[in-house]
């Protein structure tokens, strides 16, 4: 029963990964798509979250936290990037 | 099923509603700054629930709490609005354009203010010095670095 209700929460999640991805491919603006990535990642945390109750075992919470600290990075690098043109000052 | 199992499976269906709805926020709201008003807080609150949900799964099962869980919590909910605060300046320094609908900007007079003191001071102190960079780099780039030069006391 539990099982059941958590591989319908991992439809769910999927469902809304593939609304992200079509605006990944078809946003409008550079913005928009670094959005949709952004959420993308919050998607695939809780994903792997579902997962672990489901394969009943411990060993992604570290993969959790990687894939965490690498949305948050990937989207303040591309916005600073989107904002200046470059990442890193070469005056 | 137990108590305890009913509200796990509660939780993760909570869970898996508020990243539907930060999906569906991505695909209707008209532009990026609505997009990300959406998608900033829905994901966030998707992933509290759905890491609570696991939480108490093995605290519950195993009985030890995997304290690296409320650490991705508190660290998801530390960054993404900074995420989302950044994706939402650049794209407006950039000039994302706001949707029709939209009647009132008040950051518009703001850079537009920005803009021309910067180019008034340029053009009064250096008018042969500060226009190659200016020049290459675009406008709304010279209003960005326009604090690191001497004249200018933003």
């Amino acid at each position: 029963m539990l099982n059941t209700i958590l591989t319908g929460v991992l439809m769910m999640i999927v469902l809304s990964a593939l609304l992200c991805c079509y605006r990944v491919f078809a946003g409008p603006t550079l913005p928009d798509r670094v959005a949709a990535l952004d959420t993308l990642g919050m998607l695939l945390i809780g994903f792997i979250g579902i997962l672990m109750i489901i394969q009943d075992t411990t060993a992604y919470t570290e993969i959790i936290l990687v894939v965490g600290l690498l949305a948050f990075a990937g989207s303040a690098a591309l916005a600073i990037f989107l904002e200046r043109g470059d990442l890193f000052e070469r005056d | 099923m137990s108590a305890t199992e009913w509200l796990i499976a509660v939780l993760a269906v909570i869970g898996g509603l508020f990243s539907i709805v930060a999906a569906i926020g991505l695909i209707r709201l008209p532009d990026v700054y609505s997009r990300l008003h959406a998608t900033g807080k829905s994901s966030v609150t998707a992933v509290v629930f759905l890491m609570g949900a696991s939480f108490i799964y093995f605290a519950y099962s195993h009985g030890w709490a995997v304290w690296k869980l409320l650490l991705v919590i508190i660290f998801v909910a530390l960054t993404t609005p900074v995420a989302a605060l950044m994706i939402a300046r650049s794209a407006y320094r950039t000039r994302v354009p706001l949707d029709k609908r939209t009647h009132h900007d008040d950051l518009e007079s703001y850079y537009d203010s920005l803009a021309r003191e910067a180019q008034r001071k340029q053009a009064a102190h250096s008018p042969q010095q500060g226009k190659s960079r200016a020049d290459k780099r675009g406008t709304a780039d010279a209003e960005n670095r326009s604090g690191r030069t001497p004249q200018t006391n933003r």
